[in-house]
């Protein structure tokens, strides 16, 4: 194996620093990588045709002794939802399949503005809508630690990618666990931030009152990394909290007094080898200083309201897709609109027009109050819940998926079996709490992750938390690729 | 119960060209969601207030003016006369 593939962040940049290495030979060994192995997994939709020049150009700054940014090489993977300017951007789409936006996403100037190369365009459910990636015009991503498994979803090409060493660190979005499950279905870390926190500008418009951007790596540190620079006000996005202009967040070793609160409801529900796991969890994290109760969260409804709003929101979104302005080649000439806009959107993907037909319907007259205003109530009544449980303990505990990783195509006639997997994730995105999902053994080679959440804004505690966590799991295998 | 007639209606709203198979399709898997969501019909929640998101707005960016016709341009197919070209409308 290409040994600069399996370094962190951290290390590619001091490794570039002590000229061990160029950025080049670092980004040519991920290339070979790609080629050598993502037939199997599939998580590149596309390759950036730039990343090796842009690697040159970097290396020949450094050898002039020219200033270099903070992420100065770091190949970074982009879910394809996430705009690249001229650089396609699908979303898995039919629709989207020839789109190349005209600008940058806010995230990615920013990495772009810190020398982070963007090595390519990560595959994921068509438009985000989905918890396997197996529901994007591309087919599916293969799970690297087993290529008959599902990677997760949406953000699935980006967990594989640097799962299977392809990529350094990823981008991904997170409506309702997006980046958690696949975090946790392939073994690495993943970060849902605070709602907010980072800028959605250029992100493509699924459900926006849920989603964020995030970071996902093999390393809680580097999730840091990337956090101080994509993190921030953004005045192109109005949701973003503007007393927060850059983060300096740390990723520091200390010690530090914590209650933890394992939520019963959660655990009950998961697979018994999964919940096993969380236990021996409770018990690395636990010291003098450090003690941890169960606690109880009613989510019964939170399902049921985070569908309600992330499909009202979806489909509400989805009606601009007309194919006029961009999109595949499709002369509107001898149309009349109904009838060419039916057709055209005729090339969702299933998942896609599911989500949209019931959106559709419950946004209809006079279901309003049965639906939507009793989901956003329900929103109220569970982020009135998690504050108090804040008030008790510090960090809130559960697994991050209650099932391991099943078959590719398992149920997948049985959208709303699916569904139910979500439950886990969905909390902190009904509440814009920060969770993460990092990894905490294996049960039959198929990863479990644990997820980890905070009080808003409380990232700081979360990273602290989570290096805890890491440095007493440990848990570093590699997926046999 | 979700009838058809319902799924029908519904593609129409949405704007989706659907065969019959495909309604047929749709409706069992569509009825199974929607019993889901029912559950929050069966909570009373009257004197709860919906959460919203709360953001107060303390700075407005400039109002500069971009030029983003030629950007657009570039990637549209169906152009006329600086124009976008689509369907007639009834």
């Amino acid at each position: 194996m290409n040994k600069l593939c399996t370094l962190s962040a951290e290390q590619v940049i001091s490794g570039v620093r002590n000229r061990d290495f160029t950025i080049e030979d670092y980004i040519i060994q991920l290339l070979e990588r790609i080629n050598d192995i993502d037939d199997e997994i599939r998580a590149f939709i596309t390759i950036n045709d730039e990343a090796l020049n842009t690697a040159r150009k970097l290396d020949k700054k450094i050898k002039n002794q020219e200033t270099v940014g903070l992420l100065a090489g770091i190949a970074v993977g982009i879910k394809d939802n996430i705009c690249t300017k001229d650089i396609r951007t699908t979303c898995a789409s039919r629709l989207l399949e020839e789109y190349k936006p005209t600008y940058d996403a806010t995230v990615v100037r920013r990495l772009k503005e810190c020398d982070a190369i963007i090595i390519g365009k990560v595959n994921l459910d068509e438009f985000a809508m989905g918890s396997t990636t197996e529901f994007g015009s591309y087919g599916p991503s293969h799970n690297p630690w087993n290529p008959d498994y599902v990677v997760g979803g949406s953000s699935g090409g980006s967990a594989a990618s640097v799962a299977a060493l392809e990529c350094t660190v990823s981008l991904g979005s997170d409506t309702g666990g997006s980046i958690r499950c696949p975090a946790s279905f392939c073994s690495v870390v993943g970060l849902k931030p605070t709602y907010g926190l980072v800028s959605r500008f250029g992100l493509v418009s699924y459900s926006n009152s849920l989603e964020q951007i995030g970071p996902l790596g093999r390393t809680v540190s580097d999730i840091v990394m990337i956090m101080n620079v994509i993190a921030g006000f953004d005045e192109n996005d109005n949701t973003t909290d503007n007393e927060i202009k850059t983060p300096r967040f740390v990723a520091s070793d200390v010690k530090r007094p914590v209650r933890y609160g394992l939520i019963k409801e959660l655990v009950e529900g998961s697979d018994p080898a999964i919940s096993k796991l969380v236990y021996s969890s409770l018990d690395l994290l636990s010291s003098n200083d450090c003690k941890w109760e169960e606690v109880s969260l009613n989510c019964d409804y939170a399902l049921a309201s985070y569908y309600t709003i992330a499909m009202a929101e979806a489909s509400s979104n989805l009606a601009r897709y007309d194919n006029l302005r961009y999109g595949f080649d499709f002369n509107p000439e001898g149309y009349e609109w109904n009838s060419y806009f039916s057709k055209i959107r005729n090339n969702f993907g299933d998942e896609v027009k599911r989500r949209i037909m019931i959106g559709s319907h419950v946004l209809l007259s006079g279901y309003y109050a049965k639906y939507y205003l009793k989901a956003q109530k329900v929103r109220s009544i569970l982020r009135q819940e998690v504050k108090k449980l804040f008030k008790q303990v510090d960090v809130l505990i559960s697994p991050t998926m209650p099932v391991l990783p099943f078959k590719l195509g398992e149920d997948i006639d049985d959208p709303m079996k699916r569904y139910l997997i979500d439950t886990n994730t969905v909390i902190a995105n009904l509440v814009g709490t920060p969770a993460i999902s990092l990894p905490a053994g294996f049960s039959d080679n198929l990863p479990i992750g644990l997820q980890l959440m905070t009080d808003e804004m409380q990232e700081q505690l979360l990273f602290d938390v989570s290096k805890m966590y890491e440095s007493a799991a440990s848990v570093n295998r590699k997926p046999d690729l | 119960m979700v009838t058809i007639e319902h799924v029908k209606h519904l593609a129409w709203l949405s704007r989706l060209d659907l065969t019959n198979d495909e309604i047929g399709k749709y409706h069992t898997e569509i009825e199974k969601i929607i019993e889901y969501l029912d559950r929050l019909d069966s909570i009373s929640l009257s004197e709860v207030e919906p959460r919203y998101y709360e953001k107060s707005v303390s700075e407005f960016r400039n109002d500069i003016i971009y030029d983003t016709q030629t950007e657009l341009s570039k990637t549209t197919k169906n152009l006329k006369d600086g124009y976008v070209k689509g369907p007639r409308m009834r």
